[in-house]
């Protein structure tokens, strides 16, 4: 007989955490699934491997997440780690946990995703020794790995000179911040958003005392890069910049950490087909959620950075609102001060929202939004697909990522497109004259992730049953 | 904002089909606008497992296998015309094909239904029947569980995304017009031809070509005509790359030229017009590909797709003057036909003379066999 629960939690980061806690505090029985080892997402990322103490080397925030990942791990709600959803059909969830498949079923789902990396293709950087600081950030949670070498960090936003700074802090020094901020005045952004600014000021605080560490321990920060171009052979050897005084120069480096904030993991959702709009000023594509976070598919739920990017800080509230309305729905009887909370959450969310208003203004992703792609730049890295060929599938006839996918097997590899798909999105509208909205996505399909023949067959031996709380 | 188009011939449909009969049509000099539908059109094309093939086609109409012969011995003229023409290669390889079979019962019931097509086409069809031990001789990797299969010289294989891609790519560069977008909502007859709606464009033509797959139903009910089309469902699987080991071409898995393998498939026909791929098809085809290739068992599945199959009451093609000036091509083995669709049937609409080989695939064959029923 399947196993069945109230609601069902698809990632084990702020969001889904907080969601999970209050579901269960309103008596509801909910099960958490996630694909790492414990709890804390990647922005908590293996909160659990160490001790407590450790955590602090990676700063306030990592070392607080922590905290709250631990304290959740002992809260006892049920929650399986090591788990790949693998496929939803109606109510039932499939996914593959120890290579083994498992279902249950839920009244209500909530996708808690969390977000990826923005994609940023230029020329060069499907080389090896290239990646994300936010991937590499993982690495530095789970192992305190630093980079072998000469390396820059590059790109616009907070994390990037958070990282520079945890580098800093573990022995490793970078070559050079290259800052690809488009927002040549982040300041004078700060001025229009004084009031906001003034809630924020511990956020507000940090950002300023990073640049004060990097400019202590004499790293330069060269702003105002408009155009990255990586060159290596077998692996990245140089990086080139372009400023935008026209200046350009070359570093020697062994690896790229680049960065250029991030999006919200919509994979699930486009695979549940719920409906997602492009997001003009992310661009990207963004889930349609009401006030409570109900997706186009009905008992649907996606909360956190999942539904667009708020931060860590917003997830709670989020949560809460969803929580509050699964709640309603599946008959708990709330007491007066569930209208006083759902209120709450409210005004906090929209505190979030206007910080992150101004985040967004103050970092604008200069080579993501304002650098022109060439044609040799690599779209797809799976596939190897350029945007040359690309713009020759859309001058064949291509509309749409569907076709652009047939014509040149960009977006058919082992992330299903989950790199390049809104890369693709703008490249066909720019090409077509279309909007990005009529352009849409791509279709995802199941299984979300890889899986083995035999694991799919469900034919492997039965093995010991898993423990249902990791401690 | 609605734009008036002209073209001698309009075919809808934005399918391989389509394309191979407009592109043979722009061969023969025709001007020809292609009218398709938008991005998300539920597409048999892209969903294509990619045989070239010919066995077992022709059991409930004799005549199909010949076609099917024919369309094979001219198919390598096709794949060598589109490499010259576009520069792409469609990858066509034909060292004869398998049918797997799992058990007995299903090994029975093929052995039948090939008996049947031999029978149809009077000895000149080559084809064996071949049990586990032969099977493995053929083609060692076949597990030792697998009942047997049936074999015949005539299959092959094509990508047939690749076949596709190349289609638009050829029909573009001999200067066709190609109008993406909503697909056909009205179709009116007039002094000259029949007037297109698509509800931002309208498109007068001289004669039409009704190619839009499972659209033909919808577009036949707009002339007054009964096209008996249906979705018969089919899920596939896809694998990592894996290295090239078969060089037989078999029914259920398919090495394409890019280095994945398919893994097919079912036969749903009580789907709809739903593409959906569900955990107990994918399953049942996991399962069956452990038994035909049990080293495949630690290879990763990628992506499980559902396509929709174009399947008419006796499983053939229809090519039928459905109405003066309006052409019906619809068939369920796209890649299979494309050079004679591209050849012949362009020809028959360029002419508006059915050729003999051709004249019984209309739609009056379902007339007779329903009054013979009655």
């Amino acid at each position: 007989m399947t196993e069945t629960v109230d609601v069902a939690i698809i990632g084990a980061g702020p969001a889904g955490m907080a969601a999970a806690r209050d579901l269960k505090a309103l008596g509801l029985r909910v099960l958490v699934l996630d694909e790492r080892a414990g709890p804390g997402g990647n922005v908590h990322a293996s909160a659990l491997d160490r001790p407590q103490e450790a955590a602090s080397v990676l700063g306030g925030d990592y070392a607080r997440g922590v905290a709250e990942a631990r304290g959740f791990a002992a809260s006892g709600v049920p929650a399986r780690y090591g788990c790949s959803v693998s496929r939803v059909a109606g109510e039932t969830i499939h996914y593959l946990q120890h290579g083994r498949l498992h279902r249950i079923t839920a009244a209500r789902l909530v996708l808690a995703t969390g977000a990826i990396e923005r994609p940023v293709p230029f020329p060069g950087w499907e080389l090896p020794g290239i990646m994300g600081a936010g991937a590499f950030q993982l690495m530095l949670k789970q192992s305190r790995v630093v980079p072998a070498g000469d390396y820059v960090l590059c790109g616009t936003g907070p994390l990037v000179l958070l990282m520079a700074c945890q580098l800093l802090a573990l022995g490793s020094r970078p070559l050079a911040v290259l800052d690809t901020n488009s927002e040549a005045a982040p300041l004078g952004i700060g001025l229009s958003h004084l009031p906001t600014l003034a809630r924020n000021a511990g956020a507000v605080a940090k950002g300023l005392s990073y640049m004060a560490r990097l400019r202590l321990a004499g790293i330069p920060v060269i702003s105002g890069v408009t155009r990255l171009e990586a060159r290596g052979s077998d692996a990245v050897q140089a990086i080139r910049y372009t400023r935008r005084n026209g200046s350009s120069a070359s570093l020697d480096v062994r690896m790229v950490l680049f960065h250029e904030g991030v999006i919200p993991n919509t994979q699930l959702g486009l695979a549940l087909d719920c409906k997602h709009r492009w997001d003009e000023h992310e661009r990207c594509l963004i889930p349609e959620t009401d006030a409570y976070g109900e997706s186009s598919r009905q008992g649907t739920f996606i909360i956190g950075d999942a539904a667009g990017i708020l931060g860590a800080s917003a997830a709670p509230h989020s949560a809460r609102l969803a929580a509050m309305k699964i709640a309603q729905d599946l008959g708990c009887r709330l007491d007066d001060e569930a209208g006083g909370a759902v209120e709450a959450a409210r005004r906090a969310l929209n505190r979030e929202r206007r910080f992150r208003a101004f985040l967004d203004r103050a970092y604008r992703p200069g080579l993501a939004f304002a650098a022109p792609i060439t044609d040799e730049t690599m779209i797809c890295r799976c596939e190897q697909v350029t945007a040359g060929a690309l713009r020759q599938a859309v001058r064949d006839g291509a509309r749409g990522p569907a076709q652009a996918k047939v014509f040149t097997r960009c977006g058919m590899g082992l992330c299903q497109g989950r790199i390049c798909g809104n890369v693709v999105t703008r490249l066909i509208a720019e090409e077509t004259g279309l909007r990005p909205r009529a352009v849409g996505g791509y279709h995802i399909r199941f299984p979300l992730k890889p899986m083995s023949l035999i694991e799919l067959a469900d034919e492997l031996p039965m093995e010991e049953p898993v423990d249902e709380h990791i401690a | 904002m609605n734009t008036s188009h002209k073209a001698e011939i309009a075919v809808i449909g934005g399918g391989t089909v389509a394309l191979s009969v407009a592109t043979g049509l722009m061969r023969l000099g025709r001007q020809v606008v292609v009218i398709d539908e938008g991005d998300g059109a539920s597409r048999a094309s892209r969903g294509n497992f990619g045989l070239v093939w010919v066995q077992g086609k022709g059991d409930m109409l004799p005549l199909y296998t010949p076609w099917a012969m024919g369309a094979v011995e001219i198919w390598p003229d096709l794949a060598e015309w589109l490499q010259d023409f576009t520069g792409i290669d469609v990858a066509l390889e034909q060292p004869g094909g398998l049918f797997l079979c799992r058990s007995e019962e299903d090994l029975a019931l093929r052995a039948k239904k090939m008996a049947t097509v031999a029978q149809n086409v009077r000895g000149a069809y080559s084809y064996s029947m071949l049990d586990n031990k032969a099977l493995r001789e053929l083609v060692p990797q076949i597990g030792p569980d697998v009942a047997g299969g049936s074999y015949s010289p005539y299959d092959g294989q094509a990508d047939p995304l690749r076949l596709f891609h190349a289609l638009h790519r050829a029909f573009g560069k001999l200067g066709g017009s190609y109008l993406p977008g909503a697909g056909v909502k009205a179709i009116t007859a007039t002094a000259r031809g029949y007037r297109l709606e698509t509800g931002c464009d309208s498109i007068e033509a001289e004669r039409i070509v009704l190619a839009a797959g499972l659209g033909n139903a919808d577009l036949g009910r707009m002339l007054g005509v009964d096209i008996p089309v249906k979705p018969v469902r089919g899920q596939i699987l896809v694998t990592e790359r894996v290295p090239k080991v078969f060089d037989l071409v078999m029914e259920q898995a398919r090495h394409t030229p890019d280095g994945t393998m398919l893994i097919g498939g079912s036969w749903e026909e009580d789907s709809g017009h739903d593409t959906a791929t569900s955990q107990e098809v994918t399953r049942r085809i996991a399962s069956d590909a452990l038994a035909f290739f049990p080293f495949l068992k630690r290879v990763n599945v990628l992506r499980s797709w559902g396509a929709l199959r174009i399947i008419s009451p006796d499983a053939s093609p229809i090519y039928d003057e459905v109405a003066p000036d309006a052409f019906l091509v619809t068939c369920h083995s796209g890649v299979s036909l494309a050079a004679v669709h591209l050849e012949t049937v362009a020809d028959w609409v360029d002419k508006g003379e059915i050729p003999a080989q051709m004249a019984d695939f209309g739609l009056r064959r379902f007339h007779r066999a329903k009054a013979a029923a009655s």
